[in-house]
């Protein structure tokens, strides 16, 4: 039978001056959480969250259920080294963090976890920091 | 650059910090200048937490993102105000994902084919 599953990708992108919160934002919708001592982003991250959808993509509401998918887990950390080694020579570019979502939309013919509308969203989040 | 491929942007501005609010006629140039066609642009004022260092209107914010044509929310990461529906409103704005929307790099290592492979479970 032929799979109906559809997959979008989407990048947004967070602007605005320094100071702002960005980041903060990005950290509060990936992981719920709060610095209040956050610096300047100066690094880059790579976060991996699992999103629950129902209902197609109307309705968006985020799972609380950490990703146990060691695979995944071992992905970004990968990937925080390599935004790492990238990240010098994003120095001199003005404040931009960006986001990146990567939705599955899982067709109706799917696994058990398909007909769930288990929905894996990627984030990069990319912040750096230069003097204004 | 940055903006290449993106679907949504977020415009943040402090609204305890009048610049930052400034900034953003030249942040919404750089968008309408290089950013795709069709983009999703949402204003967001954070630190909403912080009324009574307030900078900026929220009714003078709204009035501007409407004239921008943009979305506006204010938010508060710190107090986790808003924050999610920032991303359910652009989210809700994206076309139906059975359009053919661009597929993230990282995935079309992959290949689309493989993909559909993992998840069967027939």
């Amino acid at each position: 039978m032929e799979r109906t599953d559809t997959k979008q990708a989407v990048k947004v992108v967070l602007l605005g001056n320094s100071g702002a919160g960005k980041s903060s934002l990005a950290q509060r919708f990936v992981f719920n959480t709060f610095n209040h001592y956050s610096e300047s982003t100066i690094g880059a991250s790579f976060f991996t969250k699992h999103m629950l959808i129902q209902n197609g993509q109307q309705e968006l509401r985020i799972s609380d259920e950490k990703s146990s998918d060691q695979e995944e887990e071992e992905e970004a950390q990968q990937s925080i080294k390599f935004h790492g080694e990238l990240l010098l020579s994003f120095l001199c570019q003005p404040l931009v963090a960006v986001l990146t979502l990567n939705l599955f939309n899982f067709g109706q013919y799917g696994t058990q976890q398909d007909k769930k509308n288990i929905i894996r969203l990627r984030r990069c989040i990319i912040g750096e920091h230069v003097q204004q | 650059m940055y903006y290449r491929g993106a679907r949504a942007a977020v415009v943040v501005y402090d609204i305890c910090n009048g610049p930052s609010f400034e900034a953003l006629k030249s942040w919404l140039q750089r968008l309408k200048e290089f950013g795709p066609k069709g983009l999703i642009i949402m204003i967001v004022g954070n630190k909403c937490d912080l009324a009574d260092g307030r900078q900026v209107d929220r009714e003078q914010a709204e009035s501007f993102a409407k004239s921008e044509d943009c979305l506006y929310l204010e938010c508060s990461a710190r107090e986790d105000v808003n924050v999610e529906l920032i991303f359910q409103e652009i989210a809700r704005l994206l076309p139906s994902g059975k359009d053919e929307g661009p597929i993230n790099d990282y995935f079309r290592l992959q290949g689309p084919e493989s993909i559909r492979t993992r998840f069967c479970g027939c």
